[in-house]
Parts: structure tokens; sequence; C-alpha cells
């Protein structure tokens, strides 16, 4: 290093040390707040691998969901996991065929669920502990599993603290307000793609009638998720399944079943009543 | 040049604190902010997107901490947490662009301070042209004082990469700062 080089280093540390070093203390006092809605995860079920999150190319990603969702759009679904069921052979079915029950999952007895919040209306066991969202996300906010603006499903077995441990599973779903210019693969890579990168194999499927983008990702923040996206009535919407990738078969056909109850509400006629 | 991080989260915390030990966890956290928030403001270079960053990391941590294989590792692994959340926080902010002009300066200002005050802008203004993962490289090592090993190690990518990434980060801000020299204004600017 050249007499050149250290001084433009000593110019960027000095420019570096005059930058703030106390966080406000309301860093601290968030976090206080939120640690007790804020589930460990379990060794068990999370396996050390670091998150490869936005190491991507986003822009490859774009093309690949969006030829997935172009294809969808122009032919047949290749999976409708809401609305009519489709009459062609889907991969899902596949799948839900080689599916094995898992122990500790309860998932008899849909019981109905419509949030209050987001107003969707969808089916999730009766067993599961249920914990509902108490605002909507924020744009592109990250809908983590702690977050207030999501509806969060989760198995019994899934709770913190609970000493027996148990199997992951839950569901997560919430929803943002957007603006016409949101299209349904600028919503899915700004959200999904940006948390967990690009899929390896992105589907375009139907959630209640409206084309959505179902992405797979055997590991993503150590959980395995079925990460759905869609739009409809000027709000866009997450889907997301987080399970454990060895019940990978399993969890496929359950959030099937689960997505093929949700609905979304009806939207406000667009003539006004006569009065 | 820059200062070693120190680590200052006892492993006896940190240990409690997997097995679920809130308490633990908090103490953790209230030694651990400042430093997480310095580096995910000069990461982020704005006081809001690094006050999420840094919630958005420790709730991160309390979460993930059972994974953590080795608790002497626990600041190393909280650092990546940070700039992977900074790396969230300055894509969602990536269509925004900062239209940033420098003024003329004033000409009663002492000529010293004047020159102090348009060096950090211009590198200021520098260092905002660099990407998250070039930004996030050069505090590493000219503020936290890592080598190029532990930043590949901190960031869980190859050394070479870490290598090539400050290479570039710098050499960017050098070919910035020459531009800005010769021409004496600095324009337009974009964030992220």
């Amino acid at each position: 290093m050249n007499r050149y080089d250290e001084l433009f280093d000593i110019r960027i540390a000095d420019w570096l040390e005059g930058d703030p070093e106390l966080a406000p203390a309301q860093v601290l006092e968030t976090v206080r707040a939120a640690l007790p809605s804020v589930p460990q995860r379990r060794v068990a079920r999370a396996p050390w691998r670091v998150p490869m999150v936005l190491r991507v190319g986003f822009a490859t990603a774009a093309i690949v969901i969006g030829v997935a969702i172009g294809a969808g759009l122009v032919g047949q679904p290749s999976g409708n996991v809401g609305g009519s069921p489709s009459p062609s052979p889907s991969p899902s079915a596949t799948i839900s065929a080689t599916a094995t029950p898992r122990a500790g999952i309860p998932t008899s007895g849909l019981v109905t669920f419509t949030s209050e919040v987001h107003g969707y209306t969808i089916g999730y066991p009766g067993e599961w502990d249920v914990r509902p969202a108490t605002r909507k996300l924020d744009g592109t906010e990250t809908p983590w599993d702690y977050s207030p603006a999501i509806d969060h499903f989760s198995t019994p077995t899934d709770r913190f603290g609970d000493p027996a441990g148990g199997p992951l599973g839950a569901l997560i779903v919430g929803s943002a307000v957007v603006g016409p210019e949101v299209t349904l693969e600028s919503w899915t890579v700004d959200t999904a793609v940006l948390v967990c990168g690009p899929p390896t194999a992105p589907e375009a499927v139907e959630v209640d009638g409206e084309p959505a983008s179902l992405l797979t990702y055997s590991i993503c923040n150590h959980a395995f998720h079925q990460w759905v996206t869609v739009l409809h009535g000027g709000s866009a919407y997450h889907i997301i399944w987080l399970g454990e990738s060895g019940a990978r078969a399993f969890d496929r056909a359950l959030f099937e079943d689960i997505l093929a109850t949700f609905s979304f509400p009806p939207e406000p006629s667009a003539t006004p009543t006569p009065s | 040049m820059g200062r070693r991080a120190e680590a200052t989260v006892h492993v006896e915390l940190v240990e409690r604190a997997m097995r679920g030990d809130r308490d633990a966890f908090t103490s953790i956290a209230a030694s651990s902010a400042d430093r997480c928030y310095a580096l995910a403001y000069r990461i982020l270079r704005d006081p809001h997107r690094a006050q999420d960053a840094t919630q958005q990391a420790l709730l991160g941590a309390w979460r993930d901490l059972p994974t953590l294989r080795d608790p002497d590792r626990f600041d190393a692994w909280l650092h990546r947490l940070v700039v992977h959340a900074c790396y969230v926080e300055a894509r969602a902010e990536r269509r925004w662009v900062a239209r940033v002009r420098v003024l003329p300066i004033e000409r009663d200002i002492d000529p010293d301070v004047a020159r102090s005050v348009a060096a950090r802008d211009e590198l200021e203004s520098a260092f905002r042209q660099l990407s998250p993962e070039h930004r996030a490289v050069v505090v590493l090592h000219h503020h936290l004082g890592y080598s190029l090993a532990e930043i590949a190690d901190s960031l869980g990518i190859p050394a070479g990469t870490a290598r090539s990434r400050l290479h570039h980060a710098v050499h960017r801000l050098r070919l910035v700062l020459n531009a800005t020299d010769r021409q004496g204004v600095p324009s337009e600017e974009r964030m992220a």
C-alpha cells in the first residue's frame, strides 16, 4: 500500500468515525416490546445455513417469475389451488398423492377465519393457534412471522416455550394496499424474491380465481417456505406456509387444502346504488 | 484505520438466551443495540432505516438464536444479521432517488471549516453511490477494522469476493471523488 492509499483509507475511516454511535432509545423499547410475541426457532427443525438473502440476481428472478406468471395467464394454470377445480392434472396432485401424515400436525376439521384487517376468509385446522393482525402491511414491508401486520396461524406444537417441542407448521397471511402500477410480477420480486432469493421453480397458480405466483424454497431463513403472492381489489397479498424441508410433500398437500378455502373480500360495487 | 469491534456480549448470556431466557436476551440487546445501530447507520446513511434494520436484526437474532452453533461467535453472527437487514432496507428504498444539491459555501465561513464540510459531503455523496454490499465491506474494514478474512467469515462470502468488493468500492469512491474534484460541484446522487 502506497502513501496515497494510506491517506485515502484514513480519510474514509475518519469520515465514518464522525457518524452517530448511539441508537435511539426507541430501538431497545421496540425490541423489548416485540420480544414476547417472537417465537424462537428450535434447533431440531432449523438446520444451520447461511441465508442466501439478496445475494441473488434479481433481474434473472424477475424474468423467470415473469415467464411462469405469463405462462399461467396465457395457458392452463399449472396448479389450481383455489377457486373452481381444474379438470386437468397438475403437479400439485402428484405431490399430494405422495404425501404422508406428519405426527403432531392436526389438520382435521377446518374452521373459518375472517380477517378483520385484511378482509379475506380462510379455513384452518381448528386446533391451531391464531394471532390476528392489528394493521396492514406497509407497501413491500416484509411479512416477518412476528409482524403485527400479518395473521399468524400455527400448530399447537409450534408455540414458543413448549417443552415437548414439535414440528414447525405456520401459516402467514398479510396484505398491503398497492397502486395500479404494481403487478403480480413486481410484487413478487419486491417481496418474496427480495427476502428469499429467486426460487428454483416458480409456479403459476390461482387463488380464488385470481392468477397467483407460488414460490417454493427448501430453506429460507431456516424454514421451508411456500410463498404465494396474489393481487386482488387494489391490495397485494402474501399467503405463506412455513414448514420443514423434510416434510415437503405433506406441507404442500396441506397448504393446498388451506388455499382452496381462501376467498377474497367482495369488492365494493363500482356504481352507487340509486336512492 | 478503523477500530476493532469489541466482543461485548458474555457467552453465558448468549447460552441462556439460546435456551429461551428473554431477560438474558434483553441484556444482550441492551449491550448490542448501539453497536448494531452504528453499523447500520454507516451502511444505510439514514437514521430511520438504520433504526428499522437494527430492530429487525435484534429480533431476528432472538428468533434464530437456538440455531447458533457457537455462542463464542455471537458478535460476528449478529453483525451478519445487521448487514443483511441493511440489504433488505436498502433494496426497499432503491426506487427512491434523492436529489441533493450542494449549496454554494457562504463567504463568511471559515475556509478550513468549509473545506472540511465539503470534503465530508463529497465522501457522503460518493459513498451513497455504492451498492449496499460494497458499503458493507467498506464499513466493516474501515470502521470496525475487520480483515478481509474476517469480513468474508462475517458475511458468509468467499475471501476473494470480499477482496474484490473492497477493491471495487474504494476504486469507485476514488473515481467519484476525483470527478467531483475536477468538476468542482457534485450534482445528483442515487440512493441504494
